[in-house]
């Protein structure tokens, strides 16, 4: 395996701070945002897959080398989570939720953990995890911003100005073009829609 | 499936109409060249859209031509048909159908189960038929019905007990592109259609289930009365949820001629299909 320090191009003995910088650097030459739409988008998310490894792998060793600074570290363990869902790292993002003990779990763990279940698409367990975020840390826009919208969803059952047409169409629960559907349904596939 | 996954026809225009049907009468004859004239009876909406969802990839257009409808000989209908797509459909329908009969042969008790009984050796053999033919799909939903007999043993909510058939769909339509990114997109679409599925035949099944001891999601937290009490909400905003999940990613799906029919089908029907359920449940009070 290629030297991770190689990859963000800093000495082995840069500060935290340092290699944090590297990253963010680097991150933002290859954000997937600027290749939209481009013939190399795939060979820059290669790029940016190897760049977070190599910053995961650090961080882990780091970490891994100090004892006895839990709650510190607990905080930087939600940000290197955070990443990773971001990546669509969602197995590994879970594992390291789960392994959080429930003391050190904040409206932060909520809201991760809410994330990776909609990344999964396990949307009642999204909900509930947004809504105890929201719970926790009221203030926090994000938060508020996810449960909003699940929330729109779930009374809705669609997504703020998506139908097709502008709204043309009237609503499929208006009793008349109900009546119509119910009548259509009887006939029109010779009534054996189902098993 | 169960047809839930159907259009709403006042929204549809006459040639959507037309060419909606055309597929469903190609797969429609189609079932009945393969496995018998019985087969026939057992084709539901859903596979319709999924035969729909298969030619939109398709590279070529399909063949329209005129046949006789076994219900109304006299009358000429148009057919829909694309080669390999629609052999591939009725095959799938039929593993399908042998995989559901099974589960009820040993979910219901006896008098329940006659039917299912007396119809199950024809069904096995359009299954043995037609696994040769479809050996992955066949995998594929073996794993599912073994995988839903797990969820339900550990009396799971919403969110794990959809989990098989969701995962089922979401296998299904990956395969239908040969685009990474629609594949990509083909999966989630896939996994949210099957989650509506299972989450609206649970909301449909709720009362039955409950009488006869069954699982069912739902009841796992609620009981029959409370739910009723809040007009079924915890279940029908599961279902709303997952709509409008699957609107996300469908306008992601590129689906060039189909495009219009399956819009209507996503956007309008799937919410009608939730009324339809909520209206039944209305009138049997």
């Amino acid at each position: 395996m290629t030297d991770p320090y190689k990859v963000l191009g800093v000495s082995p003995s840069a500060s935290d701070e340092e290699v944090k910088k590297a990253y963010r650097e680097l991150a933002r030459k290859y954000h997937p945002d600027h290749y939209q739409n481009d013939p190399l988008s795939d060979l820059a998310e290669e790029k940016m897959k190897e760049i977070t490894a190599a910053y995961d792998q650090i961080m882990d060793m780091r970490r891994g080398g100090r004892s006895g600074c839990s709650s510190d570290a607990g905080q930087s363990q939600f940000s290197d989570i955070r990443r990773m869902i971001n990546n669509n790292r969602i197995a590994e993002a879970e594992e390291l939720l789960d392994g959080v003990p429930q003391s050190s779990r904040d409206a932060e763990w909520y809201f991760l953990k809410g994330s990776v279940f909609y990344t999964r698409g396990w949307l009642d367990e999204a909900y509930r995890h947004f809504n105890q975020a929201v719970q926790m840390n009221p203030n926090n826009q994000e938060y508020r911003m996810a449960l909003q919208q699940m929330s729109w969803q779930r009374s809705h059952g669609s997504n703020p100005g998506s139908m097709p047409g502008g709204g043309m169409y009237c609503s499929p629960c208006n009793f008349c073009t109900s009546m119509i559907c119910a009548d259509c349904c009887c006939h029109c596939m010779g009534g054996r829609g189902c098993f | 499936m169960f047809g839930y996954v159907r259009p709403f026809k006042p929204e549809l225009r006459m040639k959507e109409y037309e060419a909606y049907k055309a597929v469903y009468c190609g797969l429609c004859k189609e079932l009945g060249r393969q496995y018998g004239i019985f087969a026939r009876f057992t084709l539901s909406y859903d596979f319709t859209f999924l035969a729909i969802l298969s030619m939109a990839f398709q590279k070529t257009a399909p063949d329209f031509s005129k046949i006789r409808c076994l219900i109304n000989p006299l009358k000429k209908c148009s057919a829909c048909r694309q080669n390999g797509v629609t052999e591939r459909i009725a095959s799938q329908a039929m593993i399908t159908l042998y995989h559901k009969c099974r589960d009820q042969l040993l979910d219901e008790n006896w008098l329940a189960r006659l039917p299912v009984s007396l119809s199950f050796p024809f069904v096995r053999w359009c299954w043995q038929k037609a696994r040769q033919k479809e050996p992955q799909y066949d995998c594929f939903a073996a794993d599912m019905m073994q995988n839903q007999q797990l969820a339900e043993s550990r009396l799971s909510g919403p969110d794990p007990a959809a989990e098989p058939t969701a995962h089922f769909l979401s296998q299904i339509c990956e395969t239908l592109s040969d685009d990474p990114d629609q594949k990509r997109v083909l999966a989630r679409f896939g996994y949210l259609l099957g989650r509506y599925i299972y989450l609206s035949d649970a909301l449909d099944d709720l009362e039955k289930d409950a009488k006869k001891h069954r699982f069912n999601p739902f009841l796992q937290r609620y009981t029959v009365s409370e739910l009723k009490s809040v007009s079924y909400s915890p279940a029908v905003e599961s279902i709303h949820g997952t709509i409008a999940e699957l609107e996300k990613a469908f306008s992601l799906l590129n689906l060039n001629d189909w495009q219009p029919i399956a819009e209507n089908i996503v956007y309008y029907g799937l919410k009608q299909s939730l009324q339809n359920i909520l209206r039944k449940k209305e009138k049997i009070e």
